[in-house]
C-alpha cells in the first residue's frame, strides 16, 4: 500500500526541476514577470473548496464535521444494524451502494494506505468549484487549509488515474505535489494559458465544472473551518422567486416549499455560525 | 425516448440520467441549465465520493425524470418525518432578503398585484414588509408600502361605487336596452353575474345557451 501523502512530499524535486525549467522558458519569452505574477498569485490566494449540495451542507452544519461516503455509510450501517437487530457488513452494504463503481472505488482504495479517511476537495482560487458536484462551494479558511498536516494536490481528479485493474501511479506521482509545490503544479498544468488569461478569469479556468486541481486530506474538516459559503445567483434567484410565492401565498408545489424551508434553514446555521454567504452572478463576480 | 435514471441523490432531487446515449446531470429546479452534459468519470465520482445512489430506472420522457426526482425528494422528507412548511414558517425567509429584493417585492404588489385585482395578496406582501425594520427605516420603501395600502383601499373603494352606481343604474339600462333579457331571467340573477364580472374582471361574457 502507498502513502499518497509521501508520494506528494516525493515529488517535490520532480515538480521543482520542472517549475526552474518553465521559468526559464518564460524568461526567454520575455515573460517573466507575468510568470513570477502567476507564481506569486498561486502562493497567495488558494485554499480548498468542496462543493455540496444542501442536504450535505445542513448535515456537515448541524453535525459540525464534513464526513466522506465511507463515514456515512459506516454511520447508516450502525443506524440499521441497531435498528433491525441484523447484521450488514461494511463491505457488503457498500458493495450494494456502489455496485459497477465500487471497482474503481477499490482499486483507488486498495492503492493507497487509510483511503477509506480520504476527504476530497479541490484547490480554489476564487469561483463556484465543480458545481456538478453541489450548487454550495464551501471555502475553508485559507489559515485552516495551511494547518491540515496531511495534504495533497492531484493535477486532476483521481479516479482518472484509475485504469482497468490498477492505478497509474508513475503518472500519479508526477501529477502530485504538497502545499508547497501547489503554484508550480499549478503552473505545469496551465503553462500555455499564462499570459494568455485575465488574473479575473483565473478562478474560473483552475477550479470549475470543466477542470480542477484535486485536493485531498485525511484532516478532520469542522464547520468551524469554513470561511464562506459561494453560491450561484441562479440560486439566490430560485430563493427570491419562492419567497414572493409563499408571501402571496401561491407556493403550490410541495418540493419548492420544501427546498425554501431547507434553504431558509440552511441560512439560519451559516449565520448562527458566523460563517458569510457569497453570491456569485453569471460574470462570476 | 428511453431515459435512463443512473443514480440518485433523493435528498436534494438529484439524478444521473442517460439520454441518447449521452450522459447528464440533472438538478432542481429542472430547468434546461439545470442539465449538465457529464462523463462517466464524473458520475463514478459522484457515486464515489458524493453519496449519489447507483440505480437503473428506465422512463419514457424527461418530464418522468423530472417526477420521479421531485416525488423521491418529497419522500426523503416524508420519511424523515418533516411536514410540509407552512406559508407563515416560510414567511421567515425575509430575513434574508437583500433590500433590493425587498423594494421590487412592494414594486411587484403595486405594479401585479393591485392591477389583478389581488388586493389582499397585495395587502399581505406589504404588512409583512411592514413588520421589518429595514423597511419602515427606508424612506423610498416606507412611502411605497403606505401608498400601496392606500392604493389597495382606494381600489376597493372604487369598486364598491362603481358596484353601487351599477346596482342603481341596472334595472332601467336592462329594461331600456335588453327588454328581452328581463323577461327571460329574474333581475337578481342578472345583477349576481353582473357583480361577478366587475369584481373578476372578466372580459368575455357569459353565454347562456338557454331553450
Amino acid at each position: 500500500m502507498k502513502n499518497i501523502f509521501d508520494m506528494a512530499d516525493q515529488n517535490s524535486d520532480n515538480l521543482k526541476t520542472r517549475h526552474k525549467l518553465l521559468k526559464e522558458k518564460h524568461e526567454n519569452q520575455n515573460n517573466l514577470d507575468l510568470f513570477k505574477n502567476f507564481i506569486d498569485f498561486m502562493r497567495d490566494k488558494p485554499t480548498i473548496s468542496i462543493n455540496i449540495r444542501q442536504g450535505v451542507l445542513i448535515s456537515f452544519l448541524i453535525q459540525g464535521v464534513y464526513k466522506n461516503r465511507y463515514e456515512v455509510t459506516t454511520e447508516r450501517i450502525e443506524e440499521l444494524n441497531g435498528k433491525r437487530k441484523i447484521g450488514i457488513s461494511h463491505e457488503t452494504a457498500m458493495d450494494l451502494q456502489l455496485k459497477p463503481h465500487k471497482k474503481e472505488r477499490k482499486i483507488f482504495n486498495s492503492t493507497f494506505e487509510c483511503a477509506e479517511k480520504f476527504k476530497y476537495g479541490a484547490l480554489n482560487i476564487g469561483g463556484l468549484g465543480p458545481e456538478k458536484f453541489g450548487e454550495y462551494c464551501v471555502i475553508i479558511k485559507r489559515k485552516q487549509s495551511n494547518e491540515y498536516s496531511l495534504l495533497a494536490f492531484i493535477k486532476e481528479d483521481s479516479l482518472k488515474y484509475v485504469e482497468e485493474n490498477s492505478v497509474d501511479v508513475e503518472r500519479l506521482s508526477r501529477d502530485i505535489a504538497n502545499r508547497e509545490c501547489v503554484p508550480a503544479l499549478v503552473a505545469l498544468k496551465h503553462e500555455n494559458e499564462i499570459g494568455g488569461i485575465p488574473f479575473d478569469e483565473l478562478a474560473s479556468m483552475i477550479c470549475s465544472n470543466e477542470g480542477y486541481i484535486e485536493a485531498i486530506t485525511k484532516g478532520e474538516i469542522k464547520n468551524v473551518h469554513i470561511e464562506c459559503v459561494r453560491m450561484r445567483q441562479s440560486v439566490s434567484n430560485r430563493f427570491e422567486n419562492d419567497l414572493y410565492k409563499a408571501l402571496i401565498s401561491e407556493l403550490s408545489d410541495a418540493e419548492e416549499r420544501y427546498w425554501l424551508e431547507a434553504f431558509i434553514n440552511m441560512r439560519d446555521l451559516l449565520h448562527n455560525l458566523g460563517i458569510r454567504v457569497e453570491v456569485i452572478d453569471e460574470n462570476g463576480n | 425516448m428511453e431515459i435512463k435514471i443512473m443514480a440518485t441523490a433523493p435528498n436534494d432531487g438529484w439524478g444521473f440520467i442517460e439520454k441518447e446515449e449521452k450522459l447528464f446531470l440533472l438538478r432542481p429546479p429542472y430547468t434546461t441549465s439545470d442539465l449538465i452534459e457529464v462523463t462517466i468519470k464524473d458520475l463514478s465520482k459522484a457515486i464515489h465520493s458524493y453519496g449519489f445512489e447507483e440505480c437503473a430506472i428506465s422512463l419514457n420522457s424527461m418530464h418522468e425524470v423530472v417526477k420521479f426526482l421531485k416525488e423521491a425528494y418529497i419522500e426523503t422528507k416524508k420519511t424523515q418525518g418533516i411536514e410540509l412548511p407552512s406559508f407563515e414558517k416560510l414567511r421567515e425567509g425575509l430575513k434574508y432578503a437583500t433590500d433590493d429584493v425587498l423594494l421590487e417585492y412592494l414594486k411587484r404588489a403595486k405594479s401585479e398585484l393591485i392591477p389583478e385585482g389581488k388586493f389582499d395578496a397585495a395587502e399581505s406582501v406589504t404588512i409583512d414588509l411592514m413588520k421589518l425594520e429595514r423597511v419602515m427605516t427606508n424612506l423610498e420603501m416606507q412611502k411605497m408600502a403606505i401608498a400601496i395600502l392606500e392604493n389597495c383601499k382606494e381600489e376597493r373603494e372604487r369598486l364598491r361605487d362603481l358596484e353601487n352606481q351599477i346596482r342603481d343604474n341596472q334595472e332601467e339600462t336592462w329594461k331600456a336596452r335588453f327588454l328581452g333579457v328581463v323577461s327571460i331571467y329574474p333581475i337578481d340573477a342578472i345583477k349576481k353575474h353582473q357583480k361577478a364580472i366587475a369584481e373578476n374582471g372578466q372580459i368575455l361574457p357569459m353565454c347562456y345557451c338557454g331553450a
